[in-house]
C-alpha cells in the first residue's frame, strides 16, 4: 500500500490526528514519501495528492435511478 | 476443470476513507476472487485497490450523454458475468450499498433468480453522516427522503413540520438519466414546487458528506430561493427543516385517552 494512502487510513481512524496541527504535521515528516505528495498532506490539498498518486480524474458519483417504473421498463425492452 | 459455484457480495465502504469500513466489508474484499469498485473520491479508489489485487473500477461505464440506464445494466451485467464464471464476487460501493444504489440492489436480486447465493452488506451512509455532522434526529419531527428527480416527476404528500431531504438536487429534473448535471431552469421548477410548501426565504442547508479525513463536509446554508443558482454536484443533498410546527391530532388523542381510561378501570376491577 503506498505510504500516502496507508496515512489517510490511518488517519480515518484516528480523527484526533488530523484535528492537531502540530501531530498531524509530524505524523507526515516520517512517512516515506516524496516531498510533492508531503506537501499535499500538508495543505490537505486532496485533488494535487490524487494527481501526484494517479488517482482518476474525473468520478461520477450514482447508481441510483429517479423512476424505478421507467428503468424497469428500460431492462424489459433491453431483455 | 469445473468453476465452482459462484456468489455475490455487494458492501458498503463507508462515506470517508478508513473511517467507516466494517471489519466485514473488509474482510469479503480480501477473501473475493474479484472486486468490483463504484466509489465516491479517486482517493478512495486508489485504497480499495490497495485491498486486493483483482479491483475492478466501474467507472468506465458512465459516459456524458449515455443513458444510466444502460450504464447500471452493464455494470450488473459486468458483476454477473464473473458470478457466472463460479467466481466469488464483491461489489464494493461507496456509503451504505443499499441507499440510493439500484445496482447492488439489482445485481442481488438477479443473482438469487438465477440460483447463486448473494449478500448485502450494510455500511455508513451519507445520510448517517448528514445526522451527526447537521445534528439532526429524525426522530424528533420525522424525516422524508426523496430522489429530486422523482420528487419533480410524481405528486408527493410531504409534511413541512417534519424535514424533507431531496437526494441528488443536481440533477434535478433530468428525465433522460443521460447527464450528470441539470442547469438553473431546472432547479427553478423545483422550489417552483417547494414554495407550494414552503417560504421561498425559508434556510435550506446543502449538504455533501466528507469524503476523505483530511477534508470537510459540506454545509452551505441559504435560503431556498437560492438554490437556482447554488453551485451543485451529484453527491449534493439538500436538507429542507421544517417550516411548521407538529399540529395535534386532538381528535386520535381523545380516542387513545378513552383507551387508556378503559384499561385503568380494568385494572382496578380485576
Amino acid at each position: 500500500m503506498s505510504n500516502a494512502i496507508q496515512f489517510l487510513e490511518g488517519l480515518g481512524c484516528k480523527p484526533m490526528l488530523a484535528a492537531g496541527v502540530k501531530e498531524y504535521a509530524a505524523s507526515i515528516s516520517l512517512l516515506g514519501i516524496d516531498e510533492g505528495q508531503r506537501q499535499a498532506l500538508l495543505d490537505r490539498k486532496a485533488a494535487e495528492l490524487s494527481r501526484l498518486l494517479g488517482g482518476r480524474e474525473v468520478m461520477r458519483m450514482a447508481v441510483a435511478v429517479p423512476d424505478l417504473e421507467q428503468s424497469v421498463q428500460h431492462e424489459e425492452m433491453q431483455a | 476443470m469445473t468453476a465452482g459455484k459462484g456468489s455475490l457480495s455487494c458492501v458498503g465502504l463507508g462515506m470517508m476513507l478508513g473511517a467507516h469500513i466494517g471489519p466485514r466489508a473488509r474482510a469479503t474484499i480480501e477473501q473475493a476472487d474479484v472486486v468490483f469498485g463504484a466509489v465516491s473520491d479517486p482517493l478512495v479508489e486508489l485504497w480499495l485497490q490497495q485491498m486486493h489485487p483483482d479491483v475492478r473500477s466501474l467507472q468506465p461505464y458512465y459516459a456524458e450523454g449515455k443513458s444510466r440506464h444502460d450504464t447500471y445494466r452493464e455494470m450488473v451485467g459486468a458483476m454477473l458475468a464473473e458470478v457466472r464464471a463460479g467466481r466469488q464476487v464483491c461489489g464494493a460501493f461507496y456509503g451504505h450499498p443499499g441507499v440510493f444504489a439500484r445496482v447492488p440492489h439489482k445485481a442481488i436480486a438477479q443473482a438469487r433468480e438465477e440460483g447463486f447465493e448473494a449478500h448485502m452488506e450494510a455500511g455508513v451512509s451519507a445520510e448517517d453522516c448528514l445526522y451527526a455532522d447537521l445534528g439532526i434526529d429524525p426522530g424528533d419531527f420525522g424525516c422524508q427522503h426523496f430522489e429530486a428527480s422523482q420528487f419533480m416527476f410524481y405528486r408527493r404528500r410531504i409534511d413541512p413540520s417534519a424535514y424533507l431531504v431531496l437526494w441528488q438536487v443536481g440533477v434535478a429534473g433530468d428525465r433522460t438519466i443521460r447527464r450528470f448535471s441539470t442547469g438553473p431552469a431546472y432547479r427553478r421548477l423545483l422550489v417552483e414546487r417547494l414554495a407550494e410548501d414552503y417560504p421561498t426565504d425559508h434556510i435550506v442547508t446543502l449538504y455533501e458528506a466528507a469524503t476523505l479525513p483530511i477534508t470537510t463536509p459540506r454545509m452551505e446554508q441559504l435560503p431556498l430561493s437560492r438554490l437556482v443558482d447554488a453551485e451543485l454536484h451529484m453527491q449534493t443533498t439538500m436538507v429542507i427543516p421544517p417550516a411548521m410546527a407538529l399540529q395535534r391530532d386532538d381528535a386520535m388523542m381523545e380516542k387513545i385517552r378513552q383507551l387508556d381510561d378503559g384499561v385503568e378501570t380494568e385494572a382496578v376491577t380485576t
